[in-house]
């Protein structure tokens, strides 16, 4: 077999790997992007459930005053999810002046944690 | 002995005195140096709040100074717009109503609450906050906005100048970190304070106002101790005292400008006024070693020719003539011209790169900057120390009525009702602890039965005479006694058939709404007795029997061989409701319209009917109308399914065929002498055995028990059903496949016997071919 010939077979055969890879790394990348959604809508989900785990046990079951460093940490939680609605309504329940008030923010903001939680 | 005081004395006296008393001449408020009167950093300028984005402390238009006493001036806030620091800024003054400042202690702690126009105030001392601004004229700490938030002076309060750098910084010194001549305090107690006033003070960079060592007095003459250099006129410089506005430009189009000053070699102090008579002129140091220096001045607002004035002092108070220079602010207009052009045009150049990005590449945009992270104030900031009310465990979070109110909430009424007529379904409910409506999930799972007729007045159900089947049957309503009959439940319908002897027991569910159902099953073209007692004497009592829905009822088809439950049925509540409307013929299609009767005048109404001959789902609607006019008309709604007969067939591929002629016989276990025997139906008004007629069709009504069917035909196997058991009231009404004695044969057609034989040919054919062959080749040999 002359050069040339092998030299065009060369490429032609780098060419069809390269068309191969080409389209391999896009369909990988198509997989990787639904996965990163999909893991991002779990991750919200578990961090969604483990404020209003912690609300429930510290909050709502609290038999005595919460203290400053369960605030603390309630606070951190909830704005970890970056949440700006979960964020405002908890602004809202711990704004609370009146008992009725305090009860139907905590109405509002349970609802609103369990609509946030995405099932697929 | 008095002396005489010289004449020249007494005039260098007055002299000197009015010379140094135009430097009190100022009014009070002047400051006289820029750590006393400081101005924001043109590039250290900026503040973030958390929710409003930057602060700009720097404007020409906010005019922002920093004093002992209080801030002065305006932010502006890029989303918020201006915000006023000191009520004294607002034209005209709006102290008189609100009396508000950023007051500052002299020591760079501020307090009290700016105004912003858009967001209200914003306090500079809060909890958890506060700012103040150090020896280096760096602002620091937190302000909060009754409604933006926090607001950060400086990015190291947050830990974050590695991301983004941020401060505002003015010249202003807190006053013990300004130099003893520019503190605004008299340090040595001699009445005077600072540079010049004070003679101890040689610049406002002397550390030291005590003042040089008194030269022996001539007596009583207040200018002794003054060094004779102390008299004497500015040394003029070559070329003479000089301002010059940005080196001598003509014009300008900002108001910021820079002054070039040339003073002589005892020139300590320069004076700068935009007024002859300097009436606001400030006091700026001259540094005398140097040939010249530059200084940055505002110009007074407003377009035209500006004319600076400057007389250039030496430490004693002894200044040159006045000199100046002049300069023609230009741009202003242009500037207003800017400021008025219309928002719309504003807006509309603002889309222009939203409209032109689509069509420049990405390759060829850059990139994206990363968006400047708000500081994050810290997470302590934000939780107060003293617990929130909704945290103080005071309050009950969760509102406690509704929930009692959910989980304690009685059973229906309906149900409640249906239990005080049947003691056993009561106590059944009691027993597995449905009590509250929060239960009533748990009847969904259940399938409950309310006892026939016979059961409820409590005859036995079963009954064993000598010499006889002993079959458990009910009693005609006509054979009860009075007692038993004044037990009978009343406004319910209870179903008979077989002559008044079997009862229809009646299963109970439970909808989604919570409202019970009662459903009752029986066989097409079944007689039908029904039963009702009213609670009041009635005038008539009317049946309807209307048309439903032809509900395919597919277990009545599939009931496996060993066990006979009844068909799902779908009934409506039994109870009397008021009736406020007739029956509504109309939308229903009424069947057949039956009247109850009471013969023999004991208060029990019946009438019997023939189930409908279609299967499918009917209502028996029973109307009572009461003697009472007060009462009215009550309706009891019954809603009965009617299956289909069983049948017999056999299976041919998947369809069916219904065997006519076929002997189906039934056998109960007799619990006397537990064997199987054959149904006596004639007392039921029934046959067994029965023989299927042309649709194949067969079926029994019978009391509860166990029983058995057999089915037998010619040419088929005969049928040997496993025993089931019976509730009573239920039909037997199974589908029967018999199975052909011949059934090898359909396996086996024509076709394949066909196939067959082609095939066998074929290798006959083959190996007479080989015999052909074996033998020509010995032939050959």
């Amino acid at each position: 077999m002359n050069k040339p010939k092998t030299i065009l077979i060369i490429i032609l055969i780098l060419l069809a790997g390269n068309i191969f890879l080409g389209v391999k790394y896009f369909s990988v990348v198509k997989e990787l992007r639904q996965t990163q959604t999909a893991l991002q809508t779990q991750k919200t989900n578990e961090k969604v459930l483990e404020f209003s785990k912690l609300f429930i046990k510290e909050v709502l079951k609290a038999e005595t005053e919460v203290n400053f460093d369960t605030r603390l940490k309630l606070e951190t939680v909830v704005r970890n999810l970056g949440d700006e609605e979960i964020l405002n309504q908890w602004q809202e329940f711990v704004d609370s002046k009146t008992e009725s008030g305090a009860q139907e923010e905590v109405k509002n903001l349970l609802e609103m944690l369990v609509s946030k939680i995405e099932v697929k | 002995m008095r002396k005489k005081i010289p004449t020249k004395n007494i005039i260098f006296v007055l002299f000197l005195t009015f010379f140094i008393s135009g430097f009190f001449a100022f009014p009070a408020g002047h400051v006289l140096a820029s750590s006393t009167d400081g101005t924001v950093d043109s590039s250290d300028k900026y503040a973030w709040g958390e929710n409003i984005g930057w602060l700009n402390f720097g404007t020409t238009e906010g005019n922002i100074h920093v004093t002992d006493s209080a801030l002065t001036g305006y932010i502006w806030a890029e989303n918020i717009g201006w915000i006023s620091l000191n009520c004294s800024n607002d034209s005209p003054s709006s102290c008189g109503t609100v009396d508000y400042k950023v007051a500052n202690d002299s020591e760079g702690t501020l307090s009290g609450y700016a105004w912003s126009e858009n967001t209200g105030w914003i306090n500079f001392n809060p909890t958890y906050g506060g700012v103040t601004i150090n020896s280096s004229g760096e602002f620091l700490g937190y302000a909060w906005g009754e409604n933006i938030g926090w607001i950060v002076f400086n990015c190291s309060t947050t830990n974050s100048c590695a991301a983004v750098g941020y401060k505002v910084k003015t010249d202003w010194r807190p006053r013990s970190a300004r130099p003893a001549c520019n503190n605004s305090s008299d340090d040595d107690g001699d009445g005077k304070t600072d540079y010049p006033a004070d003679p101890g003070c040689s610049s406002l960079d002397d550390t030291d106002e005590t003042d040089p060592a008194a030269a022996p007095s001539g007596g009583g003459g207040g200018g002794g101790g003054l060094p004779p250099e102390a008299y004497n006129p500015p040394i003029t410089p070559e070329g003479g005292f000089k301002i010059l506005i940005n080196d001598d430009a003509a014009q300008t189009d900002s108001r910021k400008v820079t002054l070039t000053l040339k003073g002589g070699s005892n020139t300590k102090a320069v004076w700068i006024s935009e007024n002859s008579q300097f009436p606001e002129g400030f006091q700026v140091s001259y540094n005398s070693s140097l040939s010249q220096v530059s200084v940055s001045f505002d110009l007074s607002l407003g377009e035209g020719q500006k004319t600076i004035y400057a007389k250039f002092c030496t430490q004693w108070g002894r200044c040159s003539d006045v000199v100046s220079d002049s300069i023609v602010r230009v741009g202003e207009t242009t500037v207003e011209k800017i400021e008025q052009v219309p928002q719309k045009i504003v807006e509309q150049i603002k889309k222009v790169p939203e409209a032109i990005a689509p069509l420049i590449p990405n390759f060829l945009k850059p990139k994206p900057q990363e968006t400047a992270k708000p500081p994050e104030v810290p997470i302590e900031e934000l939780v107060s120390k003293e617990a929130p009310l909704s945290f103080q465990g005071k309050w009950q979070l969760l509102p406690s009525e509704p929930i009692r109110e959910f989980v304690l909430a009685p059973l229906p009424k309906e149900i409640r009702n249906l239990a005080q007529k049947f003691p056993e379904l009561e106590k059944t409910l009691e027993e597995v602890g449905v009590s509250k409506i929060t239960d009533i999930a748990k009847l969904k799972s259940v399938k409950l039965t309310l006892p026939g007729l016979t059961e409820r007045v409590g005859l036995p159900t079963a009954k064993v005479e000598p010499g006889k089947f002993a079959l458990p049957q009910g009693v005609p309503v006509a054979k009860l006694s009075p007692a038993i009959k004044q037990q009978l439940p009343t406004e319910i319908v209870f179903a008979k058939t077989g002559g008044e002897l079997i009862d229809f027991n009646i299963d109970l569910s439970v909808t989604d709404k919570g409202e019970p159902q009662q459903k009752i099953a029986t066989i097409s073209g079944k007689p039908l007795q029904l039963v009702v007692k009213p609670d009041k004497p009635v005038k008539s009592v009317k049946g309807y029997l209307v048309f439903k829905s032809k509900t395919s009822q597919p277990t009545s088809l599939e009931l496996p061989l060993n066990s006979l439950l009844a068909s799902v049925i779908f009934a409506n509540p039994v109870f009397a409701k008021t009736q406020d409307q007739p029956v509504r013929v109309e939308e229903k299609l009424v069947l057949l319209e039956f009247e109850y009767t009471d013969p023999d005048g004991d208060g029990i109404y019946t009438a019997e009917i023939q189930a409908p001959l279609i299967e499918g789902e009917y209502e028996i609607i029973t109307v009572m109308d009461f003697d009472d006019p007060e009462l009215g008309k009550k309706e009891i709604r019954l809603t009965t399914v009617v299956d289909p007969e069983g049948y017999i067939y056999e299976k041919d591929g998947d369809k069916e065929t219904r065997i006519p002629g076929a002997i189906i016989s039934l056998f109960w276990l007799n619990p006397e002498t537990k064997q199987y025997e054959l149904w006596p139906a004639k007392e039921y008004q029934q046959e067994n055995p029965q023989t299927t007629d042309v649709r194949g069709t067969y079926s029994f009504l019978v009391p509860e028990g166990y029983y058995y069917l057999k089915a037998e035909t010619p040419g088929y196997l005969i049928y040997d059903g496993k025993p089931f058991q019976v509730k009573e009231g239920s039909g037997i009404h199974i589908n029967i496949e018999l199975k052909t004695k011949y059934w090898w044969l359909k396996i086996v057609d024509w076709k394949t016997i066909l196939l067959a034989v082609v095939i066998i040919l074929l290798l006959y054919n083959f190996y007479r071919d080989k015999i052909r062959e074996r033998l020509a080749r010995s032939k050959n040999l």
